[in-house]
């Protein structure tokens, strides 16, 4: 918990405004970014995100300071996410779409000097996003906590609520999964 | 160790999740076997590849829509975190949110209503899949756009959609709520009818008015919402899927099966995914609500009065038309008129939602409470709605029957034959169903099974109430906006 974002809760407590959107401002991206692998879906991303910083400040009066600010908005936006799966009403808007949107385009140095290199790079991330796509969420929900939020496994647990040894077995074969999607997809592309 | 146990601790190594021992049972094996140090070094790169993936940046609006939110009084699920309040105030914060999917049950009956219903079935699923927070405003363009554009229409539905009156759509800013609410100086019980002052918008004209909600549980609201739409069998247009996800698609079955942890967020999460229902509310009951008092305090009463506490016999109400009253209490059916709204001076008042008799769906609901030293996490409501083949039911029933009343609660409502049954040595369960409607066919039905209902519930009927009570220590609730009383009446001080 950083002193800034004591600073700001506590600001916001008093009805200041102005502070909490200084916290929407600091974690949004990082929010946003993890929820569209998430859902899939940037429009999904955007409203669970919003729906989750304004659940964050209804409840900011509850939130101890125990963990980050982040991990608590985290959990909250989790499980919003999980209702929004629920819902699945909307056709989704890809990543790719999402980046068009948002103007994001794939950070590697090297793409701007070689266009060639750049487009290679891009088919990668693609291939990438896809079999991430393609897991079931119980194995894609994991692997990204894990590698997108740096999350330890205890904090998986406790998230997805369920044990350690099943984090641990989830993880490892979301990580095979996806090694064998990528692999099929080289195949693929090299015949 | 085997070959299969190191092969999965080796994702465990890369994350740095081993104990000493693991750790040096796989740093010994990886330097004997080379294909484990290919295996490590692919899973190595995926787990590289998956962290260069590109984050996109939230959208340019993204703060500003939040805090436009906190702004906007309706749209406001709590009046700010710093305010300081009562311990189960805490609760009461959730209830202006709770009032936006009270809303949202009101207008989703009216959109099911059949003659309008194909017209309105965009409108309805606009404003399901808009932000929650947008929903009741743009239920309410909605609403003005389909009055305006229907004349047009050649399409005869869409012009019996035109020739209904229009829906007023009252916005009552969540202060407001929660001051009433604070009022009560505990969180009102399930079926208690609250009334809030507020104003409506009549042309440049405000107008004071003093809107009507009934507390309902919002499980049984849920569950009554998926039963009717299955029934209805309204589908997206885009999609032909459902509108609310069931799961099972025979529309002949309507199954609903809720494992609710008494964990909040999980219990909000599994809730908040049905469109109709965007906030919940939690009470515990132990300690919020008396058990062996469910009900509100005398309503007649001049205390109650002066804090807008109404009982549903009030002139107020059997003047207005009621568009759906659902009283989740059994105790609280004896409350509701006894006869069809008679036309008063509020007869101009639209009503907003036809018939109810769709709710009335026969089921069986069958609630386990929790085990008494479970652990929170072991603590969960296993509550059921099950519709199921008319050559089950008996048998369902006489399965029923069998689970001890101390650890389950029953209630086999049927429609056509008008009545209401309870399991034997039970009174009118909570979650009993009424209605009361506008429509005289219905409410004659609504108006039989509530004779019944009287009829069969036992003297012991309150005691059994309250070992439901005492039996769930958790309960969610919304607030069911029921009408919009007119500006005649002066507003409740």
């Amino acid at each position: 918990m950083t002193s800034d974002d004591s600073r700001l809760i506590e600001a916001a407590l008093t009805g200041n405004r102005d502070a909490f959107g200084e916290l929407v401002l600091k974690y949004q991206d990082r929010l946003y970014g993890t929820l569209v692998h998430l859902l899939g879906s940037a429009d999904d991303a955007r409203d669970v995100g919003q729906d989750a910083f304004l659940l964050a400040y209804q409840k900011l009066r509850t939130f101890r300071q125990e963990s980050s600010f982040y991990v608590w908005l985290f959990r909250i936006a989790y499980h919003a996410a999980i209702s929004s799966r629920r819902r699945k009403n909307r056709p989704k808007l890809s990543l790719d779409e999402a980046r068009e949107r948002a103007g994001i385009e794939p950070e590697d140095e090297r793409a701007h000097s070689d266009p060639e290199r750049g487009l290679q790079v891009e088919e990668a991330q693609h291939q990438v996003q896809q079999a991430l796509a393609e897991l079931s969420p119980e194995f894609r929900d994991v692997i990204i906590f894990k590698e997108m939020e740096g999350l330890a496994y205890e904090e998986i647990a406790l998230l997805v609520d369920c044990p350690i040894g099943t984090v641990r077995s989830r993880i490892h074969r979301a990580r095979q999964l996806l090694r064998e999607k990528l692999t099929k997809a080289m195949e693929r592309e090299q015949k | 160790m085997s070959e299969k146990d190191i092969q999965e601790l080796l994702s465990a190594y890369l994350d740095g999740e081993l104990s000493p021992e693991e750790k040096g049972a796989v740093e010994s094996r990886l330097e004997e076997s080379l294909e484990l140090r290919e295996d490590f070094a692919a899973l190595t790169e995926v787990s590289q590849q998956i962290r260069m993936l590109p984050r996109p940046c939230a959208p340019a609006n993204f703060r500003t829509g939040i805090l436009e939110r906190l702004d906007r009084p309706v749209v406001s699920l709590s009046s700010g975190p710093g305010r300081p309040s009562p311990p189960w105030m805490s609760y009461a914060a959730r209830w202006s949110g709770a009032v936006a999917a009270g809303l949202l049950v009101m207008i989703g009956v009216w959109a099911l209503t059949p003659p309008g219903r194909d017209a309105q079935l965009a409108n309805v699923e606009k404003a399901a899949s808009a932000p929650a927070a947008d929903r009741v405003l743009m239920t309410n363009a909605a609403q003005d756009s389909s009055a305006e554009s229907a004349p047009s229409e050649s399409d005869a539905r869409l012009a019996m959609a035109a020739s209904e009156p229009p829906v007023h759509v009252v916005n009552v800013s969540p202060e407001e709520i929660r001051r009433k609410i604070e009022e009560l100086q505990r969180p009102p019980a399930r079926g208690n009818v609250i009334q809030v002052p507020s104003r409506m918008m009549s042309g440049e004209e405000e107008i004071p008015i003093v809107v009507v909600f009934t507390v309902v549980d919002v499980m049984e609201a849920m569950n009554q919402m998926q039963v009717l739409v299955q029934r209805e069998q309204v589908r997206s247009r885009r999609t032909r899927e459902p509108i609310l996800m069931n799961q099972q698609a025979d529309p002949q079955l309507t199954a609903v099966t809720l494992e609710l942890s008494t964990d909040g967020p999980e219990m909000a999460a599994i809730l908040n995914g049905v469109p109709a229902v965007d906030a919940v509310m939690f009470v515990d009951n132990q300690s919020a609500i008396p058990a062996a008092e469910p009900a509100s305090p005398d309503p007649l009463s001049p205390e109650a009065a002066s804090m807008g506490l109404a009982a549903s016999e009030r002139p107020i109400l059997q003047n207005a038309p009621a568009p759906v009253t659902i009283h989740s209490d059994g105790s609280n059916v004896t409350n509701v008129p006894s006869e069809a709204p008679t036309p008063g001076p509020l007869a101009d008042q639209p009503a907003p939602v036809a018939a109810s008799a769709e709710f009335a769906q026969t089921q069986t609901r069958t609630f386990v409470p929790p085990e008494p030293n479970a652990s929170p996490m072991q603590q969960r409501f296993n509550f059921q709605t099950l519709a199921m083949p008319v050559e089950s039911r008996a048998e369902a029933e006489r399965d029923q029957r069998n689970v001890a009343p101390s650890r389950s609660m029953t209630m086999m409502q049927k429609t056509e034959g008008r009545e209401v049954s309870a399991s034997p040595n039970r009174s009118q369960a909570p979650g009993a169903l009424a209605e009361s409607t506008s429509d005289p066919m219905a409410t004659e039905s609504a108006q039989s099974r509530k004779n019944v209902a009287r009829q069969e519930s036992p003297p012991g009927g309150d005691q059994q109430s309250a070992d439901w009570n005492d039996s769930r220590r958790f309960r969610a609730y919304i607030l069911l906006k029921q009408q919009t009383p007119p500006a005649t009446q002066a507003p409740q001080k």
